[in-house]
This record gives C-alpha cells, structure tokens and sequence, in this order.
C-alpha cells in the first residue's frame, strides 16, 4: 500500500473593495491586514521550503477579485503607506515599552517580522501573484480559481448564463493573469449543485472539492468514502474534505487555535493606546482606530486578563500542534485501511482545505504551523506525504463514478448562510438583474440596438454593467449583512452595485441621456476584468 | 381578466417590449404531471389541516398564516384554465376572471424562483414589477395572495399535492417554506385566491428537487471512470489551450468494471468518516476567532450562534442546529437497527407587531421590538400553564392596547415516547425567561 497523501489546499479570497473616491478607506485594511499577515508570510515560507528542497506540495485557489487587488497599482500604493505606517508604529512602539520588558519583546518581534516582510516585499517587487506564479511553475504549488466575484454557484441556477459568466470568466482571468488554464475550481463556500457541475464540465474544468457529506451522501455511496476522489457522470473529478484534519483546525473542542499559547487576536494595541498616538489608524475623527495588528496578549483562558505573549511558547505549541496533525493523518489513514481496506492498491488521500487567511490572520502562527507541516512530511520516514490534487490525478487516474449529493461547508451544510432572513431579499433583484443583463447582450450581439447619443460608447457600458452584476454576485455582501460584522457596508455595496447596473442598462435601451460621466466614473471606481466579454450573458 | 393579459402575466414577458414569441419561449417547463395539456387530474389534497407556519421574512412582509381548508371542495384547483387561456376551463377558475382589463401594463411580469435552503426549507422569492401585485389586488377585489407549494415525488410515482398554503402580501418579496420531504420536487405557485374557487395563477416556479438528506446505498459493482480528455458541451472559452498539467485522460470516459468488494467495507469507512464529520461543526474563517474563544472559555452556544438565531427568527420547521442528515450517516454503518421509535415536543413563538416607537411589555417586562415596530419569542413549552400578559402602549402614550396569552399543554403518551430535544437555551414561556433585550431579529 503506498504511502497515504495528504493534499493541503489553501483557498485565497478576499472581496473588490477599492475605493479610489476617498484618499483612505476602513475596509480596504481587509487586504493590508491579510497581505502583512497571510500572503507575505506564505511567500516567505514557500521560498524557505524551496530553499530547504523539501518536497512541498500545496494547492492554492486565488479568487479573481483577490487577484485584482494584488495587481491593482492603486491600492499597492496605498499597501505601502499603511506598511510604512505599521514599520513606524512598531519602532515607536519599542521606545514606549522600554520600561516593560515583556512588551518591549514582543515589540522588538513585531518590528523584527516586518523587517522581513519587507525584505520578502521587495524582493518580490510587490508581486505576489507572480510569486505564486514562480512556484507553481516549479510543480510544487498548483494554483487554481474560483467564481469571478465568489458568487454562490448554485443560487445562480436560474440563470445559466449568469452560470457560465462567473465560470468562464474567472478561468480566462487565471489563464490571462497565470498564463495556463487551472485544471481544478474552488466551488465558493464548497456550495455544489449538479447544475453547477455542468457548467464547470463544459467549460473544460477537471476536478473540484466538495464538503464531506456531498461525497457521502452521494449516489451511490463512494466505496472509499472521502479516501480517494470520485467522478461524476458528467466527468467532473470530485475530491471530498477530510472532516478529521478541518475538525482539528476548526473544532471548538480542541481546534489548535484555541491554545492559550496562541496570539490573541481580539486585543489590538488600538484599544490600549492612547487616540493621538494612534491618529493614523482612525479613518474618521469619531471614529474607533482600526486594528493596528499589533497585539501584545495571548489567548490565555477565560475573562479579560490576558497573559503577555510569548513567541517562543507559541512556537513550541506550533510544533506539538503540527506533529500532532502529521501523526494523526496518519493515524487516520491506517484506521481507515485496516478496518477497510481500500479498492485497489492506491493511496489513502486526505483532502485538508482551509481558507488562506486562517493562516495568519486569524490565527496569527497559521504559517508557521504550516511550516512545520512541511518540514514534518518532508522527512524520508514520514508516514504521509504531500500532494496536489492534479498530481494525484495523474499517479491515480482511475476514480469511481458516482453522483455527489447538492451541500456546501456553510452553515447546516447547505445554504443557509446565504439565504437568512437578514439576505434572502438580495436574491429576487439579482435575478431580474441577470434577466436584464441577457436581454441586453441578446440585444447588442444580434445588432438590435438602440440609438445612442454619438458619444455613447455601448461597448463600454455593456462590460461595466456586467462588471456591476458580477460585483453585485458576490457571496460576501449576504455573509457579511448575516454576521453583521461590516456594519452597512455590504448592503451599500450591493445596492450600489445593482443601482449602477440599472443606471448603465437604462442607457444601453436608449433611455435618455447618456451619461457618459456615469460610465467613466463607474470604470474609475471598478475596473477589475478590465476585458469581460458581455457576450457571455447572451 | 383577459386572456391576452394573462398569458402576458404567465408567460414571464420580460419588460422592454420583447415580442410574444420570445416570451413564450421563456416559458417555464412545466412538471408534466401538473400542467401538461393531459386531462385534468384529480389534485390530492393533505388529509391534514393545512400547515400553519410562523410568519418569518422580512420585516416589511407581515403575513398571516393560511385559513384552513375544510374540505377538498374548497381548494381551487390548478388555475389551468387562466394560466393557459386555452385550455378548458376547470374548478369554476373562468367564471372568477373579471371581465374587465385589468390595470396591468401589458408588459409586465411577475417571476417566481425556488431555490433550496437545506433539506428542509425552501426559500420562494418572486419578483413583482413595483406595484403590479397592489394594482391586481385592487383590480381583483377581496382576496389573498397565497403561495402554495406543490410536491411532487422525484419518480412522478404519484399525485402531485398541494403540501403548503401561505397568505402573503402584495409588498413581500419572499417566503422561507419549511418542508417534510428531502430529496422530493417541488413547485411553488403565487396566486390570488378570492374564495369560492377563485384562484388565479399569477407565477409559477421551476420544479426543485430539495437535497437529499442521505446517500444511496454502496453500488453492487462500483464502476471506474478516467477523466475525459474533453468536456461535453460548448466549446470552452480555454479550449485548446495548456493546462496546469496533463491529466491522464480517457477518450470518452472509459469505464472500467471492477470487482465488487465488501460492501460492508465501503460502510464501515463512511461509517468513519461520518463519525468525525459529526464531530465538527462545519465553518469558515470567519468563525475561527469565535472557536478561539470558545476553546478557552468552554463555550457551549458557539453552534447555537450560528445556527440558533436564524431559526429562532424564522421559525420555519425542520431546522435544527446539527448538520443535516445525520442520523441517517450515522446509521448508514453497521449500527444495529434502534426499531420503531416516537420523540416529540413543543416550541411556543410568540410574535407580534405594533407601530413604531411603541413600547410592548411581555410577562411585565419591556421588550425590544425591530425597527419595524415587530418582535418575536420563542419558547420551550412543556406540560403546564402558562400565562404572559402582552401590553403595547402607543408611541404618544395615549393609547394602550392588550392581551392576556395564555398557553396549557397537557400531554398524554401511550407506549414509549421520548421526548424530542429542543435547544437548549429554551425556556419555558413565564415572564422570566422573557429577554429584555436579545430580541430575534
């Protein structure tokens, strides 16, 4: 029996939030905060990994607007102030705790790491994707999308087109921005429908991973359950999430990053420090400082005293906690062979698929636990070792056919967090929107137009309304207004989004006037896809 | 209403003035064994009383639960005839139809969608051009606006049936719609019903098949495939072009039979691995933060946090804080059968609404009421009495309006009955438990 693999799959995303009308904006700190503490750090560790020639393998999905957004020169620029202004904060930081010598430590540490990071920074010229492009090119990294604004694919069954525009668009962009076609796609929220598998067929997609139960609650049930890929009738490979390794990170019953070792994430020094001294990180006179990632505390336990954090305990908890995760896939997989044993003389494969920004941000040594990782599969003797989804597919082409059940990794396993009571009324405007954006493509590509004013650039317009729609799609404005966790923020943005929308479709049927200043300003703000083919809609 | 106008409405004519044909074309496809052009079928009506459902949506679409039907006779049937002006008129719907034309724009529409919560909830959201659903209902008199929810089984075995009836209003925009049967087909209908057989069909949905809620059982010869070289389908917009890597591929797909091994191995790995997924409770990166606190603080309401609310809100049925389908991946492995088992239970909401800035008392204590002046309780309800005085004083304080609720529940059991767990945070209905402030929004 060969040795069981472990496949690591990390999907990256964050939403198109830019707002070039105002000179900073709170939720642009989305991807500052992700970049210092999530995406710098990978890159840092991939070439570490490289370095050490460990035999690494890691799967990555970058979403297409998180795509965007790294390759956006504006907010680059704006990137860099908030790092200069971190850098800053941090050395002042050093001099306000000389008189605390356990806060001075982990100011020292803090300024140390970003030091680091900004080598890593420039070493990769602020270019992370092409960083990840570099890896994967080596074979060690498979990189792969997602739907091109993260819409929840099965809520846009009703609209095939629509469908098929968020599939095929973000595989152009991967292929534009990576320079090949990803044979994998991250189903957003692992929502999967059997309309959704389709779609993804015909657009030449290959394998995909799906929530535990869409595997086991398949038809009919998969002979090595979440063990080995399947594929469906319709051809799609299907990879089933390993419940073991997402319980061990996720579980409020002994999830790792709950250890009292860990960086606390909820006390910032923004809510310790005095206002003037913070004046950067408040975007308004009134209002609270954002966090400044700055945190001086461990989880520590219970109530609000917090122990001071210590770098050096939360690595050692890194280490037990990432041999503990080796030796348990492995643990998990000889179980899984001795009680049954599997079809065939392949390889148990544990699918491990987390967010990106779990490492990191959320949980502040999630990069260096994936280190360890590494370095523990790496060894000659380590009982699993690491994969990627199509690697595996070419040692193992043979997979069973069956029919996945429709589920999702969200909430009750299906769609519930997209469709609460605080959302569902963004699905009805969604859908006249889609039914609008296709009469106008129909109408446009079969030369049916309306006359415009002579300055009126219909080509123009059609692409920003579907930019608008697709912007409009995305699963985070419903996950968002549910948690409650951005305020009024999402509500506006989807508002603006289908507002925009139907101020532009309103042109395009010859509605006067044409408000070319509508368009441009529209494009100022959100010029992702910058050559989406509206034809998809039609 | 005339003909013309209703196939108008039914036919889903998009707005803009596309030409008939090519509204027709966007006709929904109809479930056969519903609206075919077949002779007409007997519609099979629940024996039991009509369900009656905790209204649960938006604030700004107050509704009522459905009246009860009392008999099959008072059901109206399919609205054929109006739905298809065609057709022979059936259940008395024709002679319903004003005669008169309706103030409707000849353009308008009204689109009905269907789309799957969970297993057990579906969510019918339709949408009206502004005010076309207020025009009808002024245009068509008294009457309700009603959704019905139609079953029909996967297979076609039988009748379709009329499984859910809901009054809703002419400014709503949606309705969660609690179902029983996962894995089964549904249609959704949005209509007027003016008593007396008078119904009119103003938008239909696409039939829905709700998730399963458990798999099939291991295949006797599992088949192998290898992936295609090729997708089916459109030419993809990547066509041709390199990919990530070179997939062993198979000309059409080969299938490859293999020998059958155990099936009991195959079920004691899923077995295994359904133990573990039931162990988890299923997120993303935005719940990690709450497990880091819930580790070291031992919280137990992490699951109900996420889950509870929602349904405390809602109060459609068959939810529940566990993943879905559980006892059925649990019991799909060697688990001696448990034999014939009975659990049940009662859940008490009480909800209410009155104008904005009013101030409601519940038990005695003041509660807070949503921006939209509603607010919404639940309750465990065990055996018992229970009384929770309800008071609302106007905003200008010179009004003051009243309830006396009064609630008993006495059960008797006959053979073995459990009792079903409810969450846990439930409390039974006496002023106490009444929050000041968590208010189910």
């Amino acid at each position: 029996m060969p040795r069981p693999q472990l496949i690591l799959v990390l999907h990256a995303h964050l939403p198109w939030v830019r707002h070039p009308e105002f000179p900073r904006f709170h939720e642009e700190s989305w991807l500052f905060e992700a970049l210092l503490e999530c995406y710098l750090p990978l890159c840092g560790a991939m070439t570490e990994w490289s370095a050490q020639q460990w035999p690494w393998r890691l799967a990555l999905s970058i979403s297409p607007t998180l795509a965007a957004a790294l390759d956006d020169p504006l907010l680059r620029e704006r990137f860099e102030a908030h790092f200069d202004a971190l850098q800053d904060l941090a050395g002042r930081e050093i001099e306000r705790q000389h008189f605390q010598p356990e806060f001075r430590e982990v100011a020292e540490f803090y300024a140390a790491r970003l030091t680091e990071l900004r080598r890593t920074w420039h070493r990769i010229g602020g270019d992370v994707l092409s960083e990840f492009a570099r890896h994967a090119s080596t074979g060690h990294l498979e990189l792969f999308t997602c739907s091109a604004t993260h819409a929840v694919l099965p809520l846009l069954k009703p609209s095939p087109q629509a469908l098929d525009a968020q599939i095929a668009l973000a595989l152009a962009t991967h292929e534009r921005r990576f320079g090949r076609v990803p044979a994998g796609f991250w189903l957003p929220e692992c929502a999967y429908a059997p309309e959704v598998e389709a779609a993804l067929r015909a657009r030449g997609v290959q394998w995909t991973i799906l929530e535990t139960h869409g595997l086991l609650q398949a038809t009919p049930r998969p002979q090595a359950a979440v063990f080995a890929p399947v594929i469906t009738p319709g051809g799609l490979v299907v990879f089933g999430r390993d419940p073991a390794s997402a319980r061990q990170v996720w579980s409020r019953d002994g999830g790792y990053p709950g250890d009292p070792r860990y960086r606390e994430f909820h006390r910032d020094l923004s809510q310790d420090a005095e206002r003037e001294y913070l004046r950067h990180w408040q975007t308004g006179e009134d209002t609270e400082p954002t966090f400044t990632g700055l945190k001086y505390h461990a989880v520590t336990g219970t109530g609000d005293q917090k122990a001071v954090y210590q770098r050096s305990a939360a690595l050692a908890a890194v280490r037990d906690h990432a041999a503990h995760f080796v030796q348990t896939r492995a643990a998990w997989a000889r179980r899984a062979v001795a009680e049954a044993p599997l079809p065939e003389d392949r390889p148990v494969v544990c699918v491990a698929p987390y967010d990106a920004e779990l490492f990191g941000h959320w949980w502040f040594e999630g990069p260096e636990f994936l280190s360890e990782v590494v370095r523990l599969v790496s060894a000659p003797d380590s009982p699993v070792e690491l994969t990627t989804p199509s690697e595996h597919l070419r040692a193992y082409p043979r997979c069973e056919c069956v029919q996945p059940n429709t589920s999702s990794w969200g909430e009750g396993g299906h769609l519930r967090a997209w469709l609460d009571v605080r959302n569902a009324w963004m699905q009805a405007p969604l859908r006249a929107a889609e039914e609008m954006m296709q009469q106008l493509a129909r109408r446009y590509r079969d030369g049916d137009r309306p006359r415009l004013a002579p300055d009126a650039n219909f080509e123009r317009a059609l692409r920003q309304a579907a930019r608008e729609l697709l912007l409009a799609q995305a699963s985070d404005w419903p996950f968002l207004l549910r948690h409650g966790t951005a305020g009024d923020y999402p509500r506006r943005r989807f508002t603006e989004h289908l507002a925009a929308f139907h101020q532009l479709a309103q042109m395009l049927q010859g509605l006067p006037p044409w408000d070319a200043a509508l368009l441009r300003d529209r494009e100022f703000r959100h010029p992702l896809f910058p050559d989406v083919d509206w034809r998809l809609w039609a | 209403m005339p003909a013309a106008v209703l196939e108008t409405l039914w036919a889903g004519e998009v707005s803009g003035g596309a030409p008939a044909r090519s509204a027709r074309r966007a006709l929904p496809t109809l479930p056969p064994t519903l609206f075919a052009n077949d002779p007409p079928k007997k519609v099979v009506l629940p024996t039991t009383k009509v369900v009656e459902v905790v209204p649960a949506i938006t604030p700004a679409t107050a509704v009522t639960a459905a009246p009860e039907r009392q008999s099959s006779n008072d059901t109206p049937p399919l609205s054929r005839t109006e739905a298809r002006p065609n057709s022979a008129p059936a259940g008395g719907a024709k002679s319903a139809a004003p005669t008169d034309s309706p103030k409707v724009a000849p353009t308008s529409t009204v689109r009905l969608w269907l789309v799957a919560r969970d297993s057990f909830t579906l969510v019918a959201y339709w949408n009206p051009p502004a005010g076309q659903l207020r025009e009808l209902s002024s245009e068509w008199g008294a009457g309700v606006w009603q959704l019905r929810l139609w079953l029909e089984s996967v297979d076609r075995s039988r009748e379709p049936e009329v499984t859910l009836e809901l009054n809703s209003q002419p400014a709503a925009t949606h309705r969660f719609l609690p179902v029983l049967h996962a894995g089964q087909r549904y249609v959704a209908e949005l209509g007027h019903w003016a008593g007396q057989g008078h119904w009119r069909t103003v938008a239909r949905s696409e039939p829905l098949a709700t998730p399963a809620d458990h798999g099939g059982s291991g295949a006797e010869a599992p088949e192998f495939r290898v992936l295609a070289a090729t997708a089916p389908g459109p030419t993809a917009v990547t066509a041709g072009r390199s990919t990530a890597g070179p997939l062993p591929v198979g000309a059409k797909g080969v299938r490859v039979k293999v020998d059958a091994r155990s099936r009991s191995a195959a079920e004691q790995r899923t077995r295994i691995v359904a133990e573990e997924f039931l162990r988890q409770t299923p997120g993303s990166s935005a719940d990690v933060v709450k497990v880091q606190r819930a580790v070291v603080e031992g919280l137990s309401t992490f699951s109900q946090e996420e889950g509870g609310a929602a349904v405390a809100g809602e109060g459609t049925a068959g939810e529940s804080d566990r993943l879905p389908s559980s006892e059925e991946l649990v019991a799909v492995g060697p688990v001696p059968p448990r034999g014939f088992w009975f659990e049940v239970n009662a859940e008490l909401i009480v909800h209410g609404r009155t104008e904005r800035g009013a101030t409601v008392t519940l038990g005695g204590r003041p509660v807070k009421l949503r921006a939209d002046g509603s607010f919404t309780f639940r309750f465990a309800l065990p055996d018992g009495d229970f009384s929770l005085p309800a008071v609302a004083v106007s905003a200008a304080q010179d009004d003051q309006r009243s309830a006396a609720l009064r609630f008993v529940r006495q059960t008797t059991y006959q053979g073995a009955v459990g009792t079903h767990p409810i969450a846990p945070e439930l409390q039974p209905p006496v002023p106490e438990a009444v929050p000041r402030s968590a208010v189910s929004s």
